[in-house]
């Protein structure tokens, strides 16, 4: 027989890669959400230096947008949004997009009046 | 008995959304005033220390962390870990709490809280900005402690085989909830200690 030849399936070989399968695939998901903390913190860490700088009135900009970005990871990785239903994200992203809009409408309604 | 766990993971993402909503309004608010008083927000906003808002930053991301960590281990069949992991994020929730009350202490040591002679005698702006500090850090001082309290009694019914890995929704959605807290405060951060306008 030759080497190349694909193992004979039996009932009990698939038992261990079936068993060592979700340990891999548990420990594949710990390392991404380590490394999505350590985005949080190097992305908490830019918002301070950020902070330092003289943006002016795009300071606000700024953070908002970092905070944006690190309220994105937490919720598309730690609170598993990838994996939810279509709708879900789209009511997550509205609330989002409402509160901007009317942001953006009450800055221009001080600003201009 | 029967448990919908699609519809209880729908309801708690409609629940966190109108969270998410109630907050929303707030920063309008805080929007609104801090356009209308920039010099004074600014002069209000120099006065909290960034060290104990970047530390506040880290302590809820890095629970945020925990959690995510309890729901994979819990579902991976480590109950034991899951339960450690969740011991760690309840740690550092009180840790948290125990920050801000060294910063409220602080502030209410100088006379700056609602209401407070020293407080009400600065300009129209500057109380305008407490009050909102304190409405806002208060109500998501509140959701961390209702989070943390939920975060006990799911580490416990885990310990009792009530929250097992097939059967891990309780803890899904308790995890959902303290990772909206950590959202929230996500926002909040820049806002009062960062943002001078």
């Amino acid at each position: 027989m030759s080497s190349d030849t694909p193992p004979i399936a039996t009932p009990n070989a698939p038992a261990k890669p079936a068993a060592a399968k979700p340990a891999a695939n548990a420990a594949q998901q710990l390392s991404t959400a380590i490394g999505i903390w350590l985005y949080l913190l190097a992305l908490t860490g830019l918002t301070v230096l950020g902070s330092l700088v003289h943006f002016g009135h795009l300071a606000i900009v700024v953070c908002l947008g970092i905070a944006s970005t690190k309220a994105c990871l937490v919720g598309w990785h730690f609170m598993e949004l990838k994996h939810e239903e279509p709708l879900v994200g789209r009511l997550f992203v509205g609330a989002f997009a409402l509160i901007g809009i009317l942001l953006i409408i009450l800055l221009f309604d001080v600003w201009f009046r | 008995m029967h448990q919908d766990h699609a519809g209880s993971r729908f309801g708690m993402w409609i629940f966190l959304l109108s969270e998410l909503l109630l907050f929303g309004a707030l920063f309008l608010m805080y929007g609104f005033y801090a356009s209308r008083y920039p010099g004074e927000f600014s002069h209000a906003a120099k006065s909290l220390s960034v060290i104990h808002g970047t530390t506040n930053t880290v302590v809820l991301l890095t629970s945020s962390l925990l959690v995510a960590l309890a729901v994979i281990r819990l579902k991976s069949g480590a109950a034991r870990n899951a339960i450690w992991n969740l011991s760690g994020a309840l740690l550092l929730a009180l840790t948290f709490l125990g920050i801000k009350a060294v910063e409220w202490g602080a502030k209410f040591h100088h006379g700056i809280y609602p209401g407070a002679p020293e407080l009400l005698a600065r300009p129209k702006g500057e109380i305008v900005f407490f009050n909102l500090y304190y409405v806002i850090t208060g109500l998501h001082a509140i959701h961390v402690i209702i989070g943390a309290t939920v975060l006990a009694i799911v580490a416990l019914m885990i310990h009792r085989g009530r929250v097992t890995a097939g059967e891990p929704t309780t803890l899904e959605n308790s995890g959902l909830y303290w990772h909206l807290v950590d959202v929230i405060w996500i926002y909040v951060f820049p806002l009062f200690y960062l943002v001078v306008p």
